[in-house]
């Protein structure tokens, strides 16, 4: 029988508090609770993940993560380091952070603890959606200037979605690593319908910036989200992607509630608390788990027939669930993956040559080839 | 956890698995000066969709 994964990620939400009110923002139906998550409830965690585990992500996330506070990062952190010492156990840790609160004195504290940044910013858009762009600017500038690698997640709206090429091109200017998310119906963004992209704007819009991206020779930044999908037509399974995440991802609130996902960090979706268990393990045995991998069965008997099934595997739990039932298959993303898939088939089909050397390198690495 | 939970755990991930084919090692490789591993978020913090 195959083993238990020994690596988890864990998406870790000191507080659910906001100092934004993002006007998509998929937070907004928790309320922003100001609670921090207590050092007891942090040590609680690390005791349930003993010894089942030996490869440990976390990913600090909100809300704002920051908003806990400098003193509580350099004490978590040291739990954690404390914890590693004595167990073996080994630790990567992201945070995503909207970047208005990140000074210098957190980002000393980020690259002694090799913690990786990324920072949610729309580029020459981010005044549509989000506040505060010249202290998020402030924060990638001095980043850049500290050398310290970081990367931006993008958030692409109704008004946005036909400026891909130029959002791209205003990262290269930056050098900044870029991923794309199309906004998706939760939270605040129900009360901006205006704002919701249709999947056929999202599919047509993409595939156009993608077929650039391919051909950009002078491309000097990564683009998460060209990567994410070469990987995925390829049969390559990263990341929590491609119905990936069960067994292998948790989202971890400020009250110690456990979650399938950070997206379904919803009380229909609390799985347990951690005061409720002695093993991380048992949350996968809770009633809310069970009737998860129960819709996943469903909606995964239902993709078996498609053609692309190797390359989507019936796609995001979360997704599914968001746009209406995890037991259905979720219709944007369906069409966005059966009309990509066939995109980069016909590429392949005529041998269309790739100028973009991230795109190349990447090709090459997955195809196993010196060149191409 | 007991050990008839454990087993019960255990056949539900092989189910989980067998169904979506996964792999759970971590097989990582260097692209532009970035550690990327497939069992992790790797680039960024959020799925594509
Ligand atoms: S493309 Fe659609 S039908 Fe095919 S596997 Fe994915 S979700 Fe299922």
């Amino acid at each position: 029988m195959k083993e238990l994964p020994k690596r988890i990620t864990v998406i870790f939400e000191p507080t659910a508090a906001c100092n934004l009110r993002c006007l998509h923002c998929y937070h907004a139906d928790t309320d922003y609770l100001p609670d921090i998550m207590p050092i007891e409830v942090l040590d609680k965690f690390l005791s349930v993940l003993k010894p089942h585990y030996n490869s440990v992500n976390i990913i600090w996330h909100g809300g704002e993560p920051l908003l806990a506070g400098y003193d509580y990062f350099v004490k978590a952190y040291d739990r954690f380091a404390d914890f590693a010492r004595e167990t073996g156990v080994k630790f990567d840790f992201y945070i995503q952070t909207n970047g208005t609160l990140l000074d210098e004195t957190y980002a000393n504290l980020f690259e002694t603890t090799d913690t990786n940044i990324s920072i949610s910013y729309d580029g020459p858009y981010n005044d549509v959606l989000r506040q505060e762009t010249d202290k998020v600017e402030e924060t990638i500038d001095m980043l850049q200037h500290r050398g310290i690698d970081l990367r931006c997640l993008s958030t692409v709206s109704a008004s946005t979605v036909h400026h891909l090429v130029k959002i791209y091109e205003f990262f290269k200017s930056k050098q900044l690593p870029v991923k794309f998310n199309p906004i998706f119906p939760d939270g605040a963004a129900l009360s901006h319908k205006e704002l919701a992209i249709s999947k056929e704007d999202w599919t047509d819009n993409f595939i156009d910036f993608f077929d650039y991206w391919l051909d950009d020779k002078a491309c000097n930044i990564r683009v998460a989200s060209c990567m994410d999908i070469i990987h995925r037509f390829f049969g390559v399974r990263n990341g929590c992607l491609n119905n990936r995440c069960l067994f292998r991802y948790l989202a971890f609130d400020a009250r110690g509630n456990f979650y399938p996902c950070g997206r379904l960090i919803k009380e229909d979706y609390r799985l347990a608390n951690v005061n409720e268990i002695d093993d991380l393990r048992e949350v996968f045995l809770s009633p809310t788990y069970l009737s998860i991998l129960d819709a996943n069965k469903a909606r995964v008997a239902k993709c078996h027939a498609c053609k692309w099934y190797d390359k989507c595997h019936s796609g995001c739990n979360a997704t599914a669930s968001l746009f209406g039932n995890m037991a259905n298959r979720n219709d944007f993303e369906c069409y966005f993956n059966k009309r990509f898939f066939d995109h980069l088939a016909d590429i392949c089909a005529q041998g269309k040559p790739i100028s973009n050397p991230y795109a190349k390198q990447l090709f090459c690495k997955i195809l196993n080839r010196d060149k191409i | 956890m007991t050990d008839s939970e454990l087993e019960i755990l255990k056949k539900l991930f092989c189910d989980y698995e067998s169904e979506n084919n996964g792999q759970d090692s971590c097989d990582s490789f260097i692209f532009d000066n970035v550690s990327y591993c497939y069992d992790d978020y790797s680039d960024c913090h959020a799925p594509s969709i």
